[in-house]
């Protein structure tokens, strides 16, 4: 599975908030990789971690309040965390480079998509005015933005949100990035733009070989598009496998609730499943296995201590208590 | 755009009709009979029947607005001072260019104080440095005028001798007076470039930015700084209008012949004349200044301009 050397490897990542009312441990011990030209999505309940794993890896998370507590992030074996500040921003944009949920307020209101999109590109090569304009064209062009010159020259406002969001991924495909972030992409937009931009984004990952990380909440979306999934839960990681094997045989309990959550045609009109509770305050996490207080299969152990990772089969890990027990010990 | 200027333009002299009619009723209707004021107590009913008639205000009220309001608009007239029968136009454009050049230099003293300190609040927010920033401005909000004013004076004028103890007749006059008006001014366009700034660097965009690979500096002054602005521009706006209007304190302690005063001294003396002038002139300037204020508006803000050309 693991051939090649990922292009980021995040190890024990650790990523906290201090606030007036304690640590939040917004990211607390999470690892996982991220191949070449593959799609990993991260999926979970909103206050889950996602977004701030995410931000951590461009070391986007404000500090102070927030403070990288410990970890690493390689990416293509430098550590981001410990980069010098001239060499991060190298990196941010031109090789890793992402792409917002809300495409309404991820562009400048003040300046035209031209501006802008110049910018993205003139941080990091030493082109014209003249021929990043018309790269810029090129990449409109690419998203398939009709009137690419008229666009270019607009406002963000006279856009639509679907329109919005082409000329965010655009902007992000600027450099040719190795890694393309994206921060729930298409929970703002209509389904059927949804899809068009799903479509965009499979694409432009097969055309360039770029790697992708995709963060939703949407788990009919991360079918659609992802090689791996990992779900992650009160800024844990919780089970991590190739999509079509989560799909099948999703192990961690809360795994499988979140699958079961899904509204199924076939059950129509019984109430829909839901986890019951709440997700926990991450201030006041529970111990052990943060899920304990929602799990159906709770035992004793799991309020005590988080459980290891363990691997049930290849590329498969989960972390949960009734997969140590099975295999008596044994872990990765 | 040039229609839109016109447009609100012309709107300006119904606007200022409407002002120059509050204010010349709430001046004719208030007791006490001009020609009473100025002859005093002891002066027949006769005479002052005379004086009344002679100043034409034993007219008709609409007459006597008719006559006024075609004054200001024909001749630039706004009539003569009850006090020294001096046409007020010439009192004022006398006083004007001081309170001008005050208000001017006041206002950029203001900015530069300003506008620097709030961003860097915003930019170190949660550190010392904001801290010791919200803690000046706090501390300038609470400094009396008249006191900053005389120590001030205390020390540079009478103390050190670098600049002089009153008067505006030589350059140095103009130090003290700004410098009273500024930094105590500041204060609030410290803690409002902060709270905008804040609010801007949270914005999605400014993640963007910093997403992009820009540095920290491009993210603040290009991108930050231009979304910030207006709030800023409007309350820098509005400050500079007040200025115009003459600062009663810091022209009586530094013995300037400024608006401020003027306008005081002819309340006082019931000089009818001379308020309503002042009045209406403050306020014409006010309508100018929100129209230069709403121009810089659509100059910065696409939307904004949007909403005007259609």
């Amino acid at each position: 599975m693991k051939k090649d050397v990922p292009i980021l490897q995040v190890n024990n990542l650790k990523t906290y908030f201090n606030t007036p009312r304690g640590v939040l441990k917004a990211v607390d011990d999470v690892s996982f990789y991220l191949n070449r030209g593959e799609t990993l999505g991260i999926v979970g309940e909103s206050g889950c971690g996602k977004s701030v794993t995410c931000n951590s890896v461009m070391r986007l998370v404000q500090t102070p309040p927030g403070e990288y507590a410990g970890g690493e992030i390689l990416f293509d074996g430098q550590d981001v965390l410990k980069m010098p500040k001239k060499k991060l921003l190298e990196l941010r944009g031109s090789r890793i480079a992402m792409i917002f949920q809300e495409p309404m307020a991820a562009l400048n209101p003040v300046y035209t998509i031209g501006d802008q999109m110049r910018e993205a590109l003139r941080l990091h090569m030493t082109i014209s005015k003249r021929e990043a304009d018309e790269r810029v064209l090129e990449l409109l062009k690419l998203v398939r933005i009709p009137n690419a010159e008229k666009i270019m020259r607009s406002h963000p406002f006279t856009l639509s949100g679907g329109m919005r969001q082409r000329v965010v991924i655009a902007m992000a495909m600027a450099c040719e990035p190795d890694i393309l972030i994206a921060d729930e992409p298409t929970t703002a937009l209509d389904v059927t733009i949804q899809a068009q931009i799903l479509n965009l984004m499979k694409k432009l990952k097969e055309e360039r070989n770029t790697s992708i990380l995709f963060i939703t909440h949407d788990l009919a979306v991360i079918s659609e598009c992802a090689d791996r999934v990992m779900v992650m839960y009160a800024g844990k990681v919780c089970e991590s496998a190739p999509t079509k094997e989560l799909i099948r045989n999703a192990c961690h309990p809360y795994t499988v609730g979140l699958i079961g959550s899904k509204p199924n045609p076939k059950e129509m009109g019984s109430r829909l499943r839901t986890i019951p509770g709440n997700v926990p305050s991450l201030l006041k996490k529970p111990s052990g296995c943060p899920f304990h207080p929602r799990c159906s299969e709770c035992t004793g152990r799991c309020k005590e201590e988080f459980p290891p990772v363990t691997e049930i089969a290849p590329g498969h890990t989960v972390a949960c208590w009734k997969y140590v027990k099975q295999e008596d010990g044994s872990h990765e | 755009m040039s229609k839109y200027v016109i447009r609100r333009l012309l709107l300006m002299i119904p606007t200022m009709i409407a002002v120059i009619f509050i204010v010349f009723s709430i001046l004719s209707f208030i007791p006490g009979d001009p020609g009473r004021m100025i002859l005093g107590i002891a002066a027949p009913q006769e005479a002052v029947d005379m004086f009344n008639h002679n100043l034409g205000l034993d007219r008709p009220f609409i007459v006597r607005f008719l006559d006024y309001v075609g004054g200001i608009f024909l001749r630039f007239d706004f009539g003569e001072s009850y006090r020294n029968s001096i046409p007020v136009i010439d009192e004022i454009m006398m006083r004007f260019p001081t309170t001008f050049r005050l208000a001017v230099f006041g206002v950029i003293s203001v900015v530069i104080l300003g506008v620097p300190l709030g961003i860097l609040a915003a930019i170190r927010r949660s550190t010392i440095t904001d801290a010791s920033i919200t803690v000046y401005a706090m501390f300038l909000t609470a400094i009396p005028g008249f006191w900053f004013g005389m120590i001030l004076m205390y020390f540079f004028a009478l103390k050190l001798k670098w600049v002089p103890v009153f008067g505006v007749s030589e350059w140095k006059g103009y130090i003290l007076p700004i410098i009273t008006m500024a930094v105590p001014g500041s204060s609030g366009l410290i803690r409002l470039t902060r709270v905008t700034m804040l609010e801007t660097v949270n914005q999605e965009y400014i993640k963007t930015a910093r997403a992009k690979g820009a540095p920290e500096a491009i993210v603040i002054w290009k991108h930050a700084l231009k979304n910030a602005v207006l709030p800023i521009i409007n309350s820098i706006g509005l400050s500079f209008s007040g200025l115009l209007g003459g600062t009663v304190v810091i022209e009586t302690i530094f013995s300037i012949e400024g608006i401020g005063k003027y306008i005081m001294t002819s309340i006082g003396a019931r000089d009818i004349p001379a308020v309503m002038a002042c009045t209406i002139i403050l306020a014409g300037i006010f309508c100018v200044i929100v129209l230069l204020i709403d121009l810089i508006y659509a100059f910065i803000d696409p939307r904004i301009r949007a909403k005007f050309s259609s």
